[in-house]
């Protein structure tokens, strides 16, 4: 992982994980001790790590079909008022090569077929904002960014 | 994912012996709870005191961990922190399960 202050002031922070459930999770868990180091004001609330989590899942069990092995390149760039983040990976592309809509999920069912997924890119799309997405020869490019307070 | 129990006043605490109830751990969270609700006591609380992120995979869990309770009894969630009440409120999940401020509020309840 690296970390370094841009000239505008911005903090970026650059790193590569695993398409695995648990190498996301280590990654968040180390963007939060990398703040901490640098003695970055925690952003104030945690929607910026719901949403990279949300994408970063989506990578693994998507773009990847949940093999280990596959690379996913994640950049941060945090300013002041908002965190703006990049998403490289090398698996499958989008179907329609487009970002999914991200409708609430129905929840007026009886209890047995309450949904236990699909409410990602719902949290996605209620979070950040100026979601772009491209399919560039062998890799998937997505950037996005998110308020800070 | 450490999931600990304690029976007190006719209620089950199941307490969440972990900071966060995401995809890597949403499997193991399943299977325990499935062992836990297996016995079949009269009321579950799940205290989520400790937990400070949850996401859609963990939410998902937590879901599904309700469809194992026994005779289509409730399963009912304490100590919310803000982030994984935000995550409850903005899918409105938090209409489909009773909340407690605490685990000591659920038991009193």
């Amino acid at each position: 992982m690296q970390a370094e202050r841009l000239e505008d002031g911005a903090f970026q922070v650059c790193c590569r994980m695993d398409s695995t459930a648990e190498d996301v999770r280590a990654t968040l868990t180390d963007i939060h001790a990398l703040l901490q180091d640098h003695e970055m004001a925690p952003p104030p609330d945690n929607n910026w790590e719901l949403v990279v989590a949300e994408v970063l899942n989506n990578i693994v069990e998507h773009a990847y079909e949940d093999r280990a092995g596959g690379d996913i390149l994640l950049r941060l760039v945090f300013a002041t008022d908002r965190l703006a983040v990049e998403f490289t990976d090398f698996g499958r592309p989008m179907p329609c090569g487009t970002l999914p809509f991200g409708a609430p999920v129905d929840l007026d069912v009886s209890e047995q077929d309450l949904p236990e997924g699909g409410f990602g890119w719902f949290l996605i799309r209620s979070l950040a904002e100026n979601l772009d997405y491209h399919h560039d020869g062998d890799r998937n490019r997505l950037t996005l960014s998110i308020p800070l307070g | 994912m450490r999931l600990t129990t304690d029976h007190r006043d006719g209620v089950d605490i199941i307490t969440v012996d972990a900071a966060r109830i995401d995809a890597a751990v949403a499997i193991q969270f399943k299977d325990r709870m499935r062992e836990i609700l297996g016995n079949e006591k009269p009321r579950y609380v799940l205290d989520l005191s400790q937990v400070d992120f949850i996401d859609s995979s963990g939410l998902g869990a937590i879901v599904a961990a309700m469809k194992l309770m026994p005779r289509g009894g409730k399963l009912e969630l304490a100590g919310l922190r803000p982030a994984v009440d935000k995550v409850f409120r903005m899918t409105r999940m938090d209409s489909i399960f009773a909340i407690h401020p605490s685990a000591e509020a659920a038991a009193s309840a």
